[in-house]
């Protein structure tokens, strides 16, 4: 026993070549035990003539299946089995009309039926008995494919359409909610433009417009009163805020007498407050005008501090 | 006559072979209408169910197209197809033996099967030459050696399980395969077939 041998004998279990060699018909038929078949292919592995006399035993073996008979697939598994690799040829037990549809046979078959006599004009004839049928058949087949790859991308164009229009829906939606909020701060612009013209009005056409100053308790409020007969319009700055039980009173004083209360005020949010009020005195009737922080309903006479005084 | 047409058989399935390897539909189309019908035959006389046929036929077929370029020349193609159609066919079983046991409204009678069988004129002459010369060396095998082929090969049965089933030593068993298939190769070569 040479090397090479004892080699393979220790891979499989010990067997000799004359051993693996009497077993390889039940190889070829995987008629052995799992350990047996895995040893004996572990031999073969290291045994080219061994394998190929191995492969030929398999041939042989599957001469075993003409022992059965032949059945013809269903039409509707052969159609489905042609159509995975897409091929156009029918299935084996399709019927003359539909078997007439078969393609041309491939360059490396027709050569080799053309080399047949007897094969080659059986299937010659029976080949051009179906080429008229055949070609209508590729047409047709040509003409649903076009039309299905048609349709296919029609309905992609119709997706993407789509799309554009949803995505265009919801872009004009935003815009029309973007537009609402413009409006409404376009109103409030408005508003405040036209309340500062008929503040411009009243001071331009005004009968009085005096400037009034923060005193000690209120060193950075500032305002401007202005009085159009009996109408008169505060603006006010930086006053100091005022407590829920108080309120702003403004005062109007004439040269010398006491003064005349003119309104209560209530507070405004903001560094900014405007009123807009009927006084009991026209211009030139008082000297001074003057706002004071009092008890909620007001006083008679100014009893808080003057927050604003100018004349 | 037989051994040169049947030389020109086995070229033309590696040709085929060959062709499908490079995706050839047409060569896979040819192919098929020569082999389906007896793949089919075998296939249902391994799982004797038509659903679970039909799956494995197709199981078949697809590793067919998928794996064509393994296919090594020295062998037939035919063969080759045949041990994949077997292979796929002793795996279903596997796998059915592994699941729950259902009622066998999918079984055929493969008489009844092989009534239905309607060749085209190509698979109808490919079938006359082949099955014949081979159908004729099958019917030469003693019957005490074809039925331990046919345990093993239609129902992968191992020489353990036939020797139980039949009654017989395992040594026997192992005789009688080994018999008959080297004289169902014998006969086969005689016929042109390698």
């Amino acid at each position: 026993m040479n090397k090479d041998e004892e080699r393979q004998r220790n891979q499989s279990d010990g067997w000799s070549r004359a051993e693996v060699e009497a077993m390889l018909p039940a190889f070829a038929l995987r008629a052995l035990e799992a350990d047996e078949l895995l040893a004996v292919e572990t031999y073969l592995r290291g045994d080219a003539a061994m394998r190929a006399r191995a492969d030929e035993l398999t041939a042989s073996m599957h001469g075993l299946a003409y022992s059965v008979p032949s059945v013809a697939p269903p039409p509707e598994l052969s159609a489905q089995i042609l159509a995975r690799v897409g091929a156009q040829t029918p299935p084996l037990t399709a019927p003359a009309s539909a078997a007439s549809k078969l393609t041309r046979p491939t360059a490396v078959s027709a050569t080799h039926f053309r080399n047949r006599s007897g094969l080659g004009r059986r299937i010659g004839i029976w080949w051009r008995a179906n080429a008229a049928s055949a070609a209508i058949g590729v047409a047709a087949a040509a003409l649903l494919l076009f039309t299905g790859l048609y349709m296919v991308q029609l309905q992609g164009r119709i997706g993407d359409l789509e799309d554009q229009l949803s995505a265009g829906v919801q872009e004009l939606a935003a815009l029309q909610a973007e537009m609402v909020q413009i409006e409404e701060v376009n109103a409030l612009l408005q508003e405040q433009i036209r309340g500062q013209n008929a503040q411009l009005a009243s001071l331009t056409s005004a009968d009085l417009v005096l400037a009034l100053a923060g005193t000690e308790d209120a060193p950075n409020a500032g305002g401007l009163f202005s009085l159009t007969a009996d109408q008169a319009t505060l603006v006010a700055s930086n006053l100091p805020p005022i407590g829920e039980d108080q309120t702003y009173e403004l005062w109007l004083i004439p040269d010398g007498g006491a003064p005349a209360p003119a309104g209560l005020l209530s507070a405004q949010s903001g560094e900014r407050a405007i009123w807009t009020i009927t006084v009991p005195l026209r211009s030139g009737e008082f000297a001074l005008v003057g706002l004071s922080i009092e008890p909620a309903g007001g006083s008679p006479a100014p009893t808080g501090p003057i927050v604003l005084l100018g004349g | 006559m037989p051994s040169s047409v049947a030389q020109r058989q086995v070229q033309s399935d590696e040709l085929l072979l060959r062709a499908i390897a490079r995706q050839d539909q047409d060569a896979y189309a040819l192919f098929y209408q020569r082999h389906a019908g007896q793949a089919y035959g075998l296939i249902l006389q391994i799982v004797k169910d038509r659903a679970g046929a039909d799956e494995v036929l197709q199981e078949a077929f697809w590793q067919l197209w998928e794996r064509a370029e393994q296919f090594e020349e020295r062998g037939s193609a035919l063969a080759w197809f045949f041990q994949i159609a077997r292979n796929r066919s002793l795996d279903y079983l596997r796998r059915q033996k592994a699941r729950p046991q259902t009622t066998g409204d999918g079984a055929v009678e493969l008489a009844d099967a092989a009534g239905g069988d309607q060749r085209t004129p190509e698979s109808e002459l490919w079938l006359s030459l082949r099955s014949d010369h081979i159908r004729a060396a099958l019917a030469q095998i003693p019957s005490d050696q074809m039925t331990p082929l046919q345990m093993a090969y239609f129902d992968g049965k191992t020489q353990q399980q036939i020797a139980q089933e039949l009654g017989v030593s395992l040594g026997t068993v192992k005789s009688r395969l080994r018999l008959g298939l080297e004289k169902l190769e014998h006969l086969l070569r005689a016929q042109g077939y390698p």
